[in-house]
């Protein structure tokens, strides 16, 4: 019942500020924006030439993007909000429900929500002519294998949010921003240097936007990435984010204890 | 639970360490409340109730002795205690600002487990005794001071819990509201015998008005407890007076005046509102004059019965506020 119950919090944090209408129009708007003004870019960059595989790779992987980074970044706050803004902490954290599961909660939420704004581009993308050749089932994995990645990183670093005071959210936006660069999500892997490509191949973001091209695009046109198979990029990150979610529940064991030790549970630190 | 206290504590010691310094929180606290008792914590602030408090809701850990309750121990059975209690802090601003009070309580009865209907008929009928049925659809945010405090009584009392911390439930909050609550309190705990409640508090009229017993906590130390009928005994042949002075005056010297035990003061309305405790009717006319000598004019000045501060102002030399 908690995780019904902290999803749909999650959705009154998100929708209630405003009326459905101004929240949907917004949830449409902003998105498509900030793919706009990509694209507008990208326009500019090539001197106006609109085709190739260029723009239906970086058109797809910002689209998908936005699931990593506006999970993520929520989730470097959603703890920091509960303790200081809401000032429930303590009383989530009494009730005989598991935190742990609330915050999946949240964020199972927060993702379900970051999926409608890409459907919304999906649909843009359609109008600016993207080569779409979407494989149903890759598909699923996509969200399946990219859920799982997601929560386990967001609730490992919601473990290290309760250790920290609020500028610690930051994490979040940071992380993402990691993602952003190095996974190959709009920079192909081979155009960057020798020594961050290792690097890239050990972030399962990296495989997981490879799985994304291949079931939005129909293959995968990075070359490096091209090297793996389908199955590998399925088996990798999913494979990482078992672990993630394994290690993000023995910390969030590790962090109880030490908040509980050291008081922090309803700290305050609003400067 | 029979043979089992409700809430224990035994050696339970607390220490923060800042800056390099250690704090010692609590010092060696023994605490024993019985089941069915409206047990008060009563002490100034910075004394340790919040911090017991926080140990007995398993917010935080002891450093060294052990906390129970209901016979569990705070620091290893968590899953045995949080379903049974409750707790309510005053002088905060908690809740989702975004959700209105009868969504708020909604979800926090989910956190609970308990069933859509039977949490349904709770909320309407706490929300209606806390007398805020106009305010159950309104936002959180929208909310007052007190109206907030209503909410969290609801909060808290409607998950069905056995034993319920109050730490300062009524800190800050308008004279109606404050009486709403303590009244709502006392007839809880008169509803089901299994029934306990711990309040902290540094209102002496909220103590003596609400609590079978009652501790006096000061830097961390239990300095008394008792009925409040037994701890004003203790001051019985003590003399308590109580004086407005104007000009406010420093009334520092009182702590080298031979016969004088404690005193506090607090001002009010441009005066200073003051308590003596003495040894005996003898020093009265010391503090009298030593006021006078000192440019103070005694605007009223009467012989009190002992109240719990004047208990506190003589274990401790100072007063509760």
């Amino acid at each position: 019942m908690s995780l019904k119950s902290s999803m749909w919090l999650q959705y009154q944090i998100d929708a209630n500020w405003t009326r459905p209408l101004v929240f949907v129009v917004y949830n449409i708007l902003r998105p498509v924006g900030a793919a706009l003004l990509l694209v507008a870019m990208f326009y500019v960059v090539t001197g106006g030439y609109m085709g190739g595989g260029s723009l239906a790779y970086l058109y797809v992987g910002n689209a998908f993007f936005m699931l990593i980074a506006q999970t993520l970044f929520f989730v470097g706050w959603v703890v920091h909000d509960d303790r200081e803004h809401y000032q429930v902490l303590k009383y989530l954290y009494i009730s005989p429900m598991s935190y742990f599961k609330y915050l999946i909660g949240r964020t199972a939420m927060r993702f379900l929500l970051s999926g409608f704004a890409l459907m919304v581009l999906i649909v843009l993308g359609y109008l600016l002519r993207i080569p779409y050749r979407i494989d149903w089932l890759l598909l699923v994995a996509v969200f399946l294998v990219g859920w799982a990645f997601i929560v386990g990183a967001g609730l490992l670093l919601s473990g290290i949010n309760m250790l920290t005071a609020r500028h610690g959210g930051a994490v979040g936006e940071a992380l993402a921003g990691i993602f952003y660069l190095l996974s190959g999500a709009i920079f192909p892997l081979s155009i960057l240097p020798q020594w961050v490509r290792g690097f890239s191949l050990a972030l399962p973001s990296t495989y997981w936007f490879s799985l994304v091209r291949r079931a939005v695009l129909g293959a995968e046109s990075e070359e490096v990435m091209a090297q793996f198979t389908t199955l590998q990029v399925v088996l990798y990150p999913m494979a990482i984010s078992m672990v993630l979610l394994g290690l993000s529940y023995l910390s969030f064991l590790g962090v109880d204890h030490l908040t509980r030790k050291k008081g922090m549970l309803d700290m305050t630190t609003t400067y | 639970m029979p043979g089992v206290y409700s809430i224990e504590s035994r050696s339970l010691t607390r220490t923060f360490k800042s800056k390099g310094e250690v704090v010692e929180a609590l010092k060696e606290v023994d605490l024993s409340v019985r089941q069915g008792e409206l047990f008060g914590l009563l002490g100034p602030n910075g004394a340790g109730k919040t911090t017991l408090i926080k140990i007995f809701t398993t917010l935080l850990l002891p450093t060294s002795g052990y906390a129970k309750v209901a016979g569990h121990d705070v620091a290893k059975e968590v899953k045995q205690i949080r379903p049974i209690i409750n707790m309510v802090t005053g002088g905060e601003h908690s809740g989702y600002g975004l959700l209105t009070v009868r969504e708020n309580l909604w979800m926090f009865s989910q956190f609970y487990g308990i069933p859509g209907k039977v949490a349904k008929e709770r909320i309407d009928s706490l929300i209606d005794r806390m007398r805020i049925t106009h305010l159950a659809d309104r936002k959180i945010r929208t909310l007052s001071t007190g109206e907030r405090q209503r909410v969290n009584i609801i909060r808290a009392f409607m998950t069905g819990p056995k034993i319920v911390f109050l730490d300062e439930p009524t800190l800050g909050l308008d004279v109606e509201t404050s009486r709403l609550i303590r009244r709502y309190v006392k007839e809880w705990l008169e509803q089901d015998g299994e029934r306990t409640v711990l309040l902290t508090t540094h209102y002496m009229m909220e103590a003596d008005e609400l609590c079978d017993r009652i501790a006096i906590i000061n830097d961390g130390e239990i300095v008394a407890l008792g009925t409040p009928r037994e701890l004003k005994k203790r001051i019985q042949d003590e003399t308590a007076i109580g004086m407005e002075i104007s000009p406010e005056i420093d009334l520092g010297w009182l702590d080298g005046t031979k016969g004088v035990m404690g005193y506090s003061a607090k001002e009010e309305g441009g005066m200073l509102s003051a308590r003596v405790v003495m040894e005996d009717d003898s020093a009265v006319s010391d503090v009298l004059s030593g006021v006078t000598a000192r440019g103070g004019r005694i605007i009223s000045f009467y012989k009190d019965e002992p109240t719990l501060e004047d208990v506190f102002v003589k274990l401790t030399g100072r007063g509760l506020e």
